[in-house]
């Protein structure tokens, strides 16, 4: 149709929806640890299934649960926002799960906290 | 430690702190740990810049990068919770491909349209912007420059950008992509309540017993809204939550009661609960009588397309011509009173007209929309019996209907908004609460939600539309350009009485030579509007240039002539407004990457370049035909500027933004609390920008039931954003009834007092019988609307209803990449969802690649029949913000044509396999 020009090579973000980052996985920095502390709030009957479910997720680690309230406290590792953010995703479609909330966040460049490269694999696998 | 104690020690760190935030018992050792974790680290609030919602957020930094995001306990909005949005606050300042540098499209080292993209100084950028502008100005005048922000755009950048667009260039072509998703709430507004923004608040979510969501996936679009109404149904036995929606969602797995209906008839199901309220004697005759009038306007106002065909491309002739011409179908006879087969010439009215009538014309009006009339129009499962159906219906009613004790909260955002009716549903929402007396009370009201984080604070309330001035005041108001024209220290006719293009308007202009310059902010316009295969390729027309201020490169940006690196949230010192009149601040906290600056720091700039005498003399204005102005033309104001003391050869800059009064806020501030402020040390001259202009916008609210609170208060460490108006110190949650709102007089009871649109003539259903002006002081107007059809109904050819929509599996697209990894190399992440019985009508399977084309385009999708979306049949699904499938190639471009808000979710559409 026209010309793009070089820019074409580029990819491309959508600031109005919510701005994806690179997805490319060649490109994606391995050496970040993402770690987030997240509510998952499951129908109080179904806790214990939903908790049981979480507990098999790769990369998360179920954390406190209160069968009153449906209430569970998990965090969740993972080498890149797209994955954090796809595991949420992931654990929303669990049967029972109402809300999955994320409530803390930690990104931070330490390179004390790289990943061994056979975990890499692993965490990046869902 | 080694990484992976240290691992596990962050890991209870986190946990402690999330555990704690929600309130489940963590032991003092735990937290104690934690707080270990973050040593050195630097708290402080911020806002999330995701949708309208508006959630608090706290945000660390350490050694000048943000490391971590949680959400703020205090904040009363979420309470310490985020969505999945949330995630990306933090780490979206540091993607790779973040814009760093000015880029523009040179060959042999100058600006070339047809040249590559060139990183350049920001210097050559505006230069070339400069010349552009001045180009195109000189030529046509102010209606030929557009400006194209957000309601993500800061409350000060918007305001930055207003006054620069109106008070310096005194051209009205200003409009945010707020018009894509808001404009329909805006007008509803007015006619209903003469005064924008909702009266009801967040605290309403867990006082309501009945909440009514009409077309508004909340799980999806605000699933924090959605964890407090479903928390509240959960703890309160009784309470119900009711989804009435197109296609079965994710609020349906909670929901008591679910509706499928056909697109459009939202309008049928509404007037029919009005008719059962009246039917029944449920409505509020005392509350009426005292606070409302009933109104209506003209029925054939057509589709807000263009009336010529000259534009179109072939296969979109015959949609295009339903503009001019309509042919009322066998439902719209019925509803509307009408013979079957009437070619109703449409778009002749003024779609905005309306007039007081009786109640008994009112009810007149409601009586077509019986129970099987409305159900066998609306009905949009095919495979539901019409008798569940009508059962439904009924019970809708009988909730609406249930009582004084009972507590009811509607609920809606673009479902109703993208709407080819937009405004009237909204009014038609307003309707049930006013006729039952239960809006603007605890638990009780019509809430219109909203999509970006500062749509109401910055685009609707600064008033960055082609139509508006701060707080609620219009260009098309003399007494309102006056007030404004005194408060900017402007000559009196400086400013334009001609509303500007809104946003569509805008995009077409660039395709029919009327709109030559455009500078977008914190938009992708050319991805989100509908029907892009025009504008995309208008764009790269020779008469055209393209200025697109971004974070990241867009696909606006590859069809922009500059591209300008827009520094992003924490990166500068703003503020939001969310969909409760909260407006929420943050500080600056880090430093844009590169030459990456703030839109406020652009708009600021571009003004240095300007000298009085190339704005304020006499300009060209075709069409403006309004009193007190010379024809066609905008007269020169340089004499009167003169004797206010300017002179021609002074600057945008320092006439708008760098006088004596914003000069008084000096930089730095205690208020900084030892934080940066880039776009200060970049002007150099030492005032406090962000404040001052807060404070200078500040100045149209207080008084005018807009009050806003100091900045210096916002900044305080105990407030997390504050809803307005806010008199003597105190917030306000419910607008219009005694008690809550301090512009309501003690006796009153409740006063809709918003001042718009108020004296309007009286007539019956089908026209103005006295055009004599009836004033309505402290009345909301209850207004009968009747169903009305869509333009682009199904046909042989096209005979799939298409609708778009946000999706959160979609809303970033790795999880169907890693599903599918060899379709991903085909058609990225495309998804369309189907009925399995469509699908198989078709040949076509779950995960087949195919055609959708509509007759404006058509691209590759990959075919899903199994997702949680699970749409009827008839009916397809295209999820809208995916960089890799640009649906809005397929949307058709009608608009409502009160609002000019664009109807995203109903196209014909057919579908074969790729």
């Amino acid at each position: 149709m026209f010309s793009l020009g070089k820019y074409d090579a580029l990819t491309y973000t959508d600031s109005r929806g919510g701005c994806r980052l690179n997805y490319d996985g060649g490109k994606r920095e391995r050496t970040h640890m993402n770690m987030s502390g997240i509510l998952v709030v499951a129908k109080p009957e179904q806790c214990e299934e939903v908790a049981a479910a979480l507990a098999k997720l790769p990369g998360i680690e179920v954390f406190q649960k209160d069968v009153e309230s449906g209430k569970i406290v998990i965090v969740q590792e993972a080498t890149s926002i797209e994955q954090e953010a796809d595991g949420a995703r992931v654990i929303q479609q669990i049967p029972g799960v109402i809300t999955v909330n994320m409530v803390y966040h930690y990104f931070a460049d330490d390179p004390s906290l790289k990943y061994p490269s056979s975990e890499t694999a692993e965490l990046s696998s869902y | 430690m080694t990484s992976l104690s240290r691992r596990e020690f962050m890991k209870k760190s986190i946990a402690a702190t999330t555990a704690a935030t929600v309130g489940l018992p963590v032991t003092k050792a735990a937290l104690a740990q934690a707080r270990n974790a973050e040593a050195g680290w630097k708290w402080d609030k911020s806002v999330c810049r995701f949708c309208g919602t508006g959630c608090g957020e706290q945000v660390a930094t350490f050694e000048g990068k943000i490391v971590a995001i949680k959400g703020d306990p205090d904040a009363p909005v979420n309470r310490g919770l985020n969505c999945i949005k949330g995630y990306f606050n933090g780490r979206i300042l540091y993607g790779e491909d973040r814009l760093t540098q000015p880029l523009m499209r040179m060959k042999n080292g100058k600006f070339d349209k047809t040249g590559d993209f060139v990183p350049v100084t920001w210097e050559q950028a505006f230069d070339e912007i400069t010349a552009q502008f001045k180009r195109v100005y000189k030529e046509k005048g102010p209606a030929a420059v557009a400006m194209l922000t957000s309601g993500q755009s800061l409350v000060q950048e918007g305001y930055a950008a207003a006054k620069l667009m109106k008070g310096g260039f005194r051209s009205n072509n200003i409009d945010p992509n707020a018009r894509l998703c808001m404009a329909s709430a805006v007008v509803g507004f007015y006619q209903t309540f003469g005064i924008d923004e909702p009266a009801n608040c967040y605290d309403d979510f867990e006082l309501a017993d009945i909440t009514v969501l009409w077309g508004n996936n909340m799980a999806e679009a605000h699933p924090i809204l959605w964890s407090r109404a479903t928390d509240r149904r959960l703890a309160a036995k009784d309470s119900r939550i009711i989804n009435i929606t197109t296609y079965r969602n994710m609020c349906s797995d909670i929901a008591d009661l679910e509706i499928i209906f056909k697109p459009n008839t939202d309008l049928a199901i509404l007037n029919y609960i009005a008719r059962e309220m009246v039917q029944r004697n449920a409505v509020n005759m005392d509350f009426v009588n005292k606070h409302c009038v009933f109104a209506t306007g003209p029925v054939d106002i057509g589709y807000g397309m263009r009336p010529t065909d000259k534009f179109a491309f072939p296969a979109e002739k015959d949609t295009q011509a339903q503009q001019l011409k309509h042919t009322i179908d066998k439902y719209e006879a019925i509803a509307q009173r009408r013979k079957e087969g009437t070619v109703a010439e449409t778009a002749k009215a003024a779609p905005d007209a309306h007039w007081q009538i009786s109640y008994d014309e009112f009810k007149r009006g409601l009586e077509p929309y019986t129970l099987d009339f409305v159900a066998e129009l609306a009905k949009g499962d095919p495979d539901e019996s019409l008798n569940a159906f009508k059962n439904k219906l009924k019970q809708l009613a009988d909730y609406y209907i249930s009582g004084r004790q009972k507590n009811i909260l509607s609920l809606w955002c673009m479902g109703v908004n993208q709407h080819v009716r937009g405004v009237w549903v909204n009014e038609q929402i307003y309707m049930l609460h006013l006729l039952l007396g239960k809006h603007g009370t605890p638990g009780n009201g019509a809430f219109s939600l909203t999509g970006q984080p500062s749509a109401c604070g910055t685009a609707r309330e600064v008033g960055t539309f082609s139509h508006r001035l701060p707080a609620d005041m219009l260009v098309a108001n003399g007494a309102h350009r006056a007030r404004t024209e005194k408060l900017w220290k402007l000559p009196a006719k400086t400013l334009n009485p001609k509303v500007g293009t809104a946003l569509m308007v805008a995009m077409r202009g660039l395709e029919d030579g009327s709109v030559n310059f455009v500078w977008t902010q914190t938009v992708n316009l050319f991805q989100s509007v509908p029907n892009t295969n025009h504008w995309l390729k208008a764009a790269r027309d020779p008469k055209n240039f393209i200025v697109v201020a971004d974070s990241y490169p867009t696909l606006s940006g590859k069809v922009a002539d500059v591209i300008l690196p827009a520094a992003m949230i924490n990166e500068k010192w703003g503020g939001y407004g969310n969909a409760e009149r909260r407006m929420q601040v943050w500080r600056q906290r880090v430093n844009a990457p590169g030459q990456a600056r703030a839109d406020v720091w652009m708009m600021l700039e571009f003004s240095k370049r300007f000298t009085l005498k190339e704005v304020w003399g006499e300009l060209p204005l075709p069409g403006l035909k309004v009193d007190g102005f010379p024809e066609n033309k905008m007269p020169s104001v340089l004499e009167e500027a003169k004797k206010m003391g300017y002179n021609e050869d002074m600057t945008l800059y320092e006439v708008l933004f760098a006088h004596a009064d914003n000069k008084k806020f000096a930089w730095p501030d205690p208020v900084a609390k030892g934080e940066d402020n880039t776009v200060v040390k970049l002007l150099g001259d030492g005032w406090f920008v962000e404040k001052a202009l807060f404070e200078e916008y500040r100045q149209f609210t207080v008084g005018h039931q807009h009050d806003l609170a100091s900045f210096d208060e916002y900044y305080a460490d105990n407030v997390r954003g504050l809803r307005w108006p806010i008199v003597n110190g105190k917030e306000t949650k419910w607008r219009f009834s005694e008690g809550n709102d301090p512009y309501v007089k003690p006796g009153e009871g409740y006063n809709f007092y918003g001042p718009l649109l108020k004296a309007t003539g009286t007539g019956d259903l089908d026209g103005v019988k006295d055009a004599t002006p009836k004033p309505l002081p402290g009345r909301a107007k209850i207004f009968f609307r009747p169903y009305a059809a869509y333009p682009e109904q199904l046909s042989k050819e096209y005979d799939l209803q298409l609708c778009t929509g946000r999706i959160l599996e979609h809303w970033h697209t790795g999880s169907m990449t890693r599903r599918v990894p060899e379709l991903h190399r085909a058609a990225p992440s495309a998804v369309l969802y189907m009925h399995e019985a469509d699908a198989q009508a078709r040949g076509l399977k779950h995960q087949d690649l195919t055609w959708v084309e509509t007759r404006r385009g058509k691209i590759k999708m990959i075919l899903d029949t199994r997702g949680r979306n699970k749409v009827a049949k008839g009916t397809i699904f295209g999820a809208f913000f995916d960089e890799g499938v640009q649906v809005n190639q397929l949307t058709l471009d009608a608009t409502d044509p009160l609002s000019l808000e664009p109807d995203y979710k109903k196209s014909a559409a057919k579908v074969y396999k790729a």
